[in-house]
């Protein structure tokens, strides 16, 4: 779950928490004080009621009470308005009619000592008020006190709260004879109390509330009661309760309205946020995509850095630390370049050495395929060296190559306009090698009449009376390396005959067989599979990617036998089936081939495919493989294919959309014959190889020659920070088989600026 | 902070007897504060209120109602409006007794506090409005007095200071009850929103307060 769905997720929680609270605080007060309204209304009411009704209070039958209250209770706000008596006055008459003894209902009595069960309530006589009087006098030092009554005349019974109107009450007294006082009788008299005197009642009604809010929120409905006087005595109570119905309705249009605002602030806060996070969180998605594009090896930089400090601050070190890992990568690469420099170029002269040229004739024949071997040797070096000191001999051979170069420069830049270039090269002792790529005899021709002139010129400079000879051969596709060097040496051979500095060019190249017998071995090859795949020992493993669990690696090698059992040179078949536009096919022959091999001789290793850039290049061929990958996804994995170093830096957009296609299949990439000038450093890493593996030419004498030691150690630690598999060809010499397993423990040594 | 400071102006007015352990129902600094407030003679009138008080809490209920009675219809009677500056002015006992004047409802508010101070239940005593039908001028016909109910359905005593003698409601024809109220009841309406002066007729926290003094 991103950050930003997270966060709004926990304002979410925060805000129906806070929501919730104040929802639930908001109602309850209102709920409170809506009561508290009712009640202080309720109040007003009773003692609105009291006043009006206390005047009629005479006549407690009186109509107009029950018009009065009913008129209030019909305005709807009113549960229930009650009136009734607080107390019930009893007259002694009335008490004696009602004794148990029939006596007492005949002739004239008084009553003296009238008692009550307390939990009744209480019972007072016109006794006590007349003794009140009667103190009040004593205590205002009056003259004239106030007799207090001996007889009973009256009395009155006060319940208490508990008393349920309606009921009886037995009253206990003791009656005497009046005048002659001598009969004394103790009776009880039963009296029945009802002091209500009128009730309004008017149902609950919630018709606009839902039940549920009801329940959840009870408003209770308490009574307020006011006493009503006659003069200064209590007389009566009325008692209004009112009807939660409106105060229901109030309250819950309250909770609803509050709910509302709530549920729209919330989505105004939540877009709010959302929009808030979005602009303060994007950083967050630059940081991302720069890591990312660090991965691949593209070490850009966020230029806008947020402003927030956090995000800042992180910016901030992710550009510096891209900054710091582009330095490194480009120490790295110069450093690698330098050391090939080392490699590649002769110490004395400066002039590219043998393996330069291998590399130059075989990128020409995969080119353009046709020009001109020169060899021009320096002769007789060893009775020079014995006559001269080795300063002098040194002099002479990087004059000799000096001139040489430029020859080859002036030739150039003549002929800027034609395709065919000439480059120099040092072999061995004093043998040099030209090759004129892409050129004819026309031209080959006139460079060797340049050539033999400063030749010419230079041996009158240096005193000899000879210096050199100048053999050449052509060559095109059919040609192989060892047939032109040999074809141009037998042509030097000649030129010792015609005399010094001469040259001698031939004019039709070699050739092992002839172009229509190569169309036949191809296309039999191609159509009906007629090669062999052996699987060969690629090289050394020098650095195996965190990615790689199988480390063991062959390399499938095509094998093709003409039909008299002889061998034929694969790079020359390789360059006749490109010409004859067969690639496509012949490494879907291959690929097939090798599938079938893996399941049916069950091999468990990781597999090198070498394939041509004309497949890499074809929609078709990608489809195909696309759909053997998927059918045999179990064996993807085991698949390494192979291009050339040279091909991929013609075609760096094709390889990097055939790269993506292979790695989303499960298989993966290897460069061989690989060079840093012709694939830098950083083109790797945007290419997102797999595996890399050095031509020969790095790792021969590796034992002896440091600089060779210094790439292959420049080397691993790129390829352990980009995570790429390093390896060699087949390595002869036990020592330097012995040096590249020491260098293999060589680890990253960390960034410096 | 407001609350606060009501109640330690409160309880340097006046000092409730708890009757366990002092006499006396204002100190001897209380009484000293109120003569710097005012004058010596509110200070005597204190210290005087202060003796009544004592007395009168070792008699009996009537002779409580008498002697409170007594002590205050003493005080000179005064209209709000010349008294305060303002037409409706219900002054606290201290400010009644500090200031030696009042009108009809200061009488009545004052000899209620005193008289629940002597512990006479709340449910004996109401404030009545009245109508006075009287020659003297100096009254007004809006007039209040204390009732005192020896049972809830007794006629009440008056305690007034137009007639300054304890009398039945039924022996004042003078008077014509209108409406009579709980006091304290009454009370905590009239002083809704002053703390202060709503804590002074609330007795629970005056004897709360005077334990601490």
């Amino acid at each position: 779950m991103s950050l930003s769905k997270k966060l709004q997720i926990f304002q979410l929680f925060i805000f129906m928490f806070i929501f919730a609270v104040n929802f639930f605080i908001s109602v309850y007060n209102s709920k409170d004080y809506l009561q508290t309204e009712s009640y202080n209304k309720a109040q007003d009411t009773a003692t609105a009621l009291s006043l009006s009704l206390s005047p009629l209070l005479n006549n407690p039958e009186d109509a107009e009470i029950a018009s009065i209250i009913t008129a209030i209770a019909d305005k709807g706000f009113f549960k229930e308005i009650s009136l009734h008596r607080i107390n019930k006055t009893i007259t002694a008459e009335q008490l004696l009619m009602h004794a148990d003894n029939q006596l007492l209902t005949q002739g004239e009595w008084l009553l003296t000592e009238v008692t009550l069960d307390k939990k009744y309530g209480q019972l007072s006589t016109n006794i006590e008020q007349s003794k009140i009087a009667s103190l009040l006098n004593e205590l205002n030092d009056e003259q004239n006190i106030q007799a207090v009554d001996q007889d009973i005349s009256w009395l009155r019974f006060t319940p208490n709260s508990q008393f349920v109107d309606g009921q009886s009450v037995q009253i206990n007294f003791t009656a005497k004879q009046k005048n002659t006082q001598q009969k004394e009788i103790t009776t009880t008299a039963l009296i029945n109390v009802d002091r209500s005197l009128f009730t309004a009642l008017r149902n609950d009604r919630f018709e606009q509330t839902p039940p549920w809010f009801v329940r959840l929120f009870p408003i209770k409905s308490d009574a307020a009661k006011v006493m009503i006087n006659q003069g200064w005595e209590k007389v009566a109570v009325v008692s209004v309760s009112t009807n939660p119905g409106q105060a229901y309705h109030r309250l819950y249009q309250h909770a609803s309205q509050a709910a509302q605002y709530s549920l729209m602030a919330l989505l105004f806060s939540m877009f709010v946020l959302t929009i808030f996070l979005n602009r303060t969180l994007k950083p967050l998605q630059h940081i991302r995509t720069l890591t990312e594009d660090i991965a691949k090896g593209h070490f850009n930089i966020i230029s806008t850095v947020p402003k927030t400090y956090e995000l800042k601050q992180l910016t901030l070190a992710i550009n510096e630390m891209s900054i710091k890992l582009a330095k490194f990568f480009d120490k790295l690469n110069d450093d690698i370049n330098i050391v090939n420099q080392k490699i590649n170029l002769d110490a004395l002269t400066q002039l590219p050495l043998k393996p330069s040229f291998e590399l130059a004739f075989k990128n020409s024949i995969d080119s353009a395929g046709f020009g001109y071997v020169f060899i021009v040797k320096i002769i007789n070096l060893a009775s020079i060296n014995q006559q001269n000191s080795p300063s002098f001999v040194d002099n002479m051979i990087c004059d000799f190559a000096k001139l040489l170069d430029n020859c080859c420069s002036t030739n150039n830049q003549t002929n800027h306009n034609s395709s065919a270039q000439v480059s120099a090269y040092r072999f061995f002792g004093g043998e040099f090698v030209l090759l004129f790529d892409k050129a004819n005899y026309q031209q080959a021709q006139q460079f060797s009449e340049v050539l033999s002139k400063e030749l010419i010129s230079l041996t009158q400079q240096l005193q000899l009376t000879e210096l050199s000879q100048i053999g050449a051969a052509p060559f095109t596709t059919d040609t192989d390396f060892t047939t032109v060097l040999n074809s141009a040496s037998e042509a030097f051979e000649f030129a010792k005959q015609v005399g010094p500095n001469e040259a001698i060019i031939h004019q039709q190249p070699e050739q092992a067989r002839d172009k229509q017998q190569w169309q036949t071995l191809v296309e039999q090859c191609v159509q009906h599979g007629d090669f062999s795949i052996d699987y060969i020992n690629p090289g050394q493993a020098i650095n195996i990617s965190a990615g790689d669990d199988n480390n063991i690696m062959r390399e499938a090698f095509t094998r093709i036998n003409t039909q008299d059992g002889q061998h034929v040179a694969m790079a020359t078949f390789i360059s006749i089936v490109e010409e004859l536009k067969y690639n496509v096919d012949f490494d879907q022959q291959v690929t097939n081939k090798i599938i079938s091999d893996i399941k049916q001789k069950n091999l468990c290793h990781n597999l090198l495919i070498n394939l041509s850039v004309a497949s890499i290049n074809d929609l078709a061929f990608i489809d195909w493989l696309e759909t053997v990958l998927t059918e045999n996804n179990t064996i993807a994995p085991q698949l390494y294919f192979s291009i050339s170093a040279y091909s991929a830096a013609k075609q760096i957009p094709v390889l990097k959309r055939f790269i993506d296609k292979i790695h989303s299949l499960g298989s993966r990439i290897i460069i061989k014959r690989y060079e840093t000038a012709l694939l830098p450093l950083s083109e790797l890493q945007s290419l997102q190889i797999d595996a890399i593996r050095f031509a020969k030419e790095y790792t021969n004498d590796i034992a002896t020659e440091a600089p060779k030691q210094q790439l292959i150690k420049n080397m691993l630690e790129f390829s352990q920070l980009m995570d790429i598999s390093l390896y060699t060809e087949e390595v002869v010499d036990p020592e330097d088989a012995t040096m590249l397993a020491k260098l293999a423990q060589h680890k990253t040594s960390g960034l410096t600026s | 902070m407001v609350l606060l400071l009501c109640l330690h102006l409160s309880s340097n007015q006046l000092h409730a007897n708890n009757t366990s352990t002092t006499s006396n129902y204002v100190s001897k600094q209380q009484i000293t504060q109120l003569t710097k407030k005012y004058n010596s003679r509110a200070g005597k009138r204190l210290s005087l209120w202060n003796k009544m008080m004592i007395k009168a809490s070792k008699l009996d209920e009537l002779q409580q109602l008498k002697a409170v009675n007594n002590y205050f219809n003493r005080i000179k009677y005064l209209r709000d409006k010349k008294h305060w500056g303002k037409n409706d002015y219900w002054s606290t006992i201290f400010e009644f007794i500090g200031s030696g004047a009042g009108d009809c409802e200061d009488f009545a508010t004052a000899k209620y506090f005193s008289l629940k101070l002597l512990g006479i239940a709340d449910e004996k005593l109401e404030l009545s409005y009245v109508k006075l039908t009287t020659r003297q001028k100096k009254y007004d016909a809006n007039h209040m007095v204390l009732s005192y109910f020896t049972s809830p359905d007794a006629v009440p005593i008056l305690l007034d200071n137009v007639n300054l003698r304890l009398k039945l409601a039924t022996e004042r024809p003078d008077i014509t009850p209108v409406f009579s109220f709980n006091a304290s009841g009454l009370l905590k309406s009239k002083h809704k929103g002053n703390p202060s002066k709503t804590m002074q007729y609330n007795l629970a926290a005056w004897q709360k307060l005077m334990q601490r003094n």
